[in-house]
């Protein structure tokens, strides 16, 4: 299975109750390059840091931290990391 | 006051304290168009960090537009960036005079930032290094790879370490009446220094804690009688006052605002504190609801009810004997007025804007703005401003 690592380059933030994942890398933040993320994403976000990772890593992680069931985390961590990828927000780790 | 300004202090006192108040609540929901515009006196007054930091207790849905929230993420990321850069370079100059067995004094800057709730979003300016004990200013610079020195008129060597301004001071203390250095040279032999660890572990050595707060007063009186003074540097004062609490004397406190003849001067600077930065009373929120914001929604959220001990006037001990400078708000409006026209050390002031980047032209525009604020430094420290102006002047023909 293909590891995966974080865009170095997007920094996870907390705003009051908003997680927010931005590119501050530019040094002028543009909208396109903004992400919300709920608490959960924030989670996985924060766990995974600077390591590789696999889709199972965060399936497990889920399972471990909400009341949820691993095919339904796998199913979960599938379509946020679709979203994950197009928004470049991942790369081959 | 102006909504955005109203704004802009809310989430100050809120990024300082680590708590919202009342105002917070009162003085949000904005247009984007006003957001910009607190944004945009954050970034001139180089607060942007410690404001981002209030935006957390802000009510629900009263949020930034996700645009101006972004780029000031983008910001404060490299606000905290260039903090770490501050530190590493604090770290080799400590190394450096360490090496040569000098002892180096750190004024203000990174000594200040570590007394914030989360120092790494105080806006970093420049290393300012003064030397016990040694009169030949320019020797520390010996060794230091690259430094190009320039003499500034107030007798300061100032060169560029990696990006980094550094000046070398004559003097710890921006006091210039004989009679008051003599006492401030005094308070110093006695009150001395300390050893304080960055948040790299870079241990410095800063003033001791009275020295430490006649320096930050001292200095926000010469800039605010000269080219301007900001937010930033009052924040600081507010800060090192609540860290300092416990650990000075308040009769002594007075008494050297007395000595060193700043007892007015500080009337005035502790009253822009407490009507602008001190976290409020719940009085205090309401009266600013009623002058300022009478067309607004309200938007007061269930945040009110975790405010349960809103009265915080005892942090300031000096209240209970306030001076009648510090209560009277048009008298602390004259301070706003001078923060307000000139920002980080005059940096936006148009006047400043206007002078050419040559040293002459700067040094010009230094001493006119002494002459300009002629009014407002003779009712609060005329001594202090003569001196500095012909101190000036001997400068200007160095």
């Amino acid at each position: 299975m293909t590891k995966m690592k974080l865009n170095p380059k997007l920094k996870l933030r907390q705003v009051g109750k908003k997680f927010m994942v931005v590119d501050t890398d530019t040094g002028s933040a543009k909208m396109t390059n903004v992400f919300t993320f709920n608490a959960s994403a924030a989670m996985l976000w924060q766990r995974i840091g600077a390591n590789s990772f696999v889709p199972e890593d965060l399936a497990v992680w889920l399972c471990e931290c909400y009341d949820v069931d691993m095919a339904t985390a796998r199913a979960d961590v599938a379509v946020l990391l679709k979203c994950w990828i197009e928004g470049g927000l991942v790369i081959n780790g | 006051m102006d909504r955005t300004l109203h704004a802009l202090f809310a989430l100050l006192r809120a990024g300082l304290w680590g708590r919202g108040d009342e105002a917070v609540a009162s003085a949000f929901p904005l247009t984007a168009r006003e957001w910009e515009r607190v944004y945009e006196m954050a970034c001139q007054q180089t607060v942007a960090g410690i404001a981002f930091r209030g935006l957390d207790w802000l009510p629900d849905g009263a949020e930034p537009p996700m645009g101006l929230m972004a780029k000031w993420m983008a910001r404060v990321d490299r606000i905290e960036r260039g903090n770490e850069a501050m530190n590493k370079a604090v770290a080799r100059l400590y190394g450096h005079f360490s090496a040569h067995g000098i002892e180096a004094v750190l004024q203000k800057g990174q000594g200040i930032a570590m007394m914030y709730p989360d120092p790494l979003l105080r806006e970093s300016g420049d290393i300012d290094l003064y030397f016990p004990g040694h009169d030949g200013i320019s020797d520390p610079l010996e060794g230091i790879a690259g430094a190009v020195r320039e003499r500034h008129p107030d007798g300061s060597w100032v060169y560029n370490l990696g990006g980094i301004v550094v000046e070398h001071h004559e003097e710890l203390l921006d006091i210039q009446r004989p009679r008051c250095m003599k006492y401030a040279e005094k308070l110093i032999a006695e009150k001395g220094y300390e050893k304080v660890a960055l948040g790299n572990g870079t241990e410095v050595t800063v003033p001791a804690p009275e020295v430490n707060l006649l320096l930050l007063s001292s200095h926000i009186l010469k800039h605010a009688m000269g080219v301007g003074i900001g937010l930033r540097q009052i924040c600081d004062y507010a800060v090192a006052r609540r860290h300092y609490e416990g650990r000075v004397n308040e009769e002594e406190i007075r008494e050297i605002w007395k000595m060193t003849g700043l007892e007015k001067w500080q009337g005035l600077l502790e009253g822009f504190v407490e009507t602008f930065l001190e976290e409020r009373s719940f009085a205090d929120a309401q009266d600013d609801k009623t002058d300022v914001l009478d067309d607004k929604t309200d938007v007061l959220d269930d945040k009110k009810d975790t405010q349960d001990d809103k009265c915080h006037s005892e942090h300031y001990p000096c209240h209970s004997e306030r001076s009648e400078e510090s209560l009277d708000k048009k008298k602390t409006d004259v301070l706003l007025d001078i923060v307000l026209k000139g920002g980080n050390f005059g940096v936006y002031s148009k006047d400043r804007a206007e002078a050419s980047r040559a040293r002459r032209s700067r040094k010009c525009h230094t001493f006119r703005s002494f002459v300009n604020n002629m009014g407002f430094a003779l009712r609060y420290a005329p001594g202090e401003w003569i001196l500095t102006t012909l101190q000036l002047l001997r400068g200007q023909v160095r």
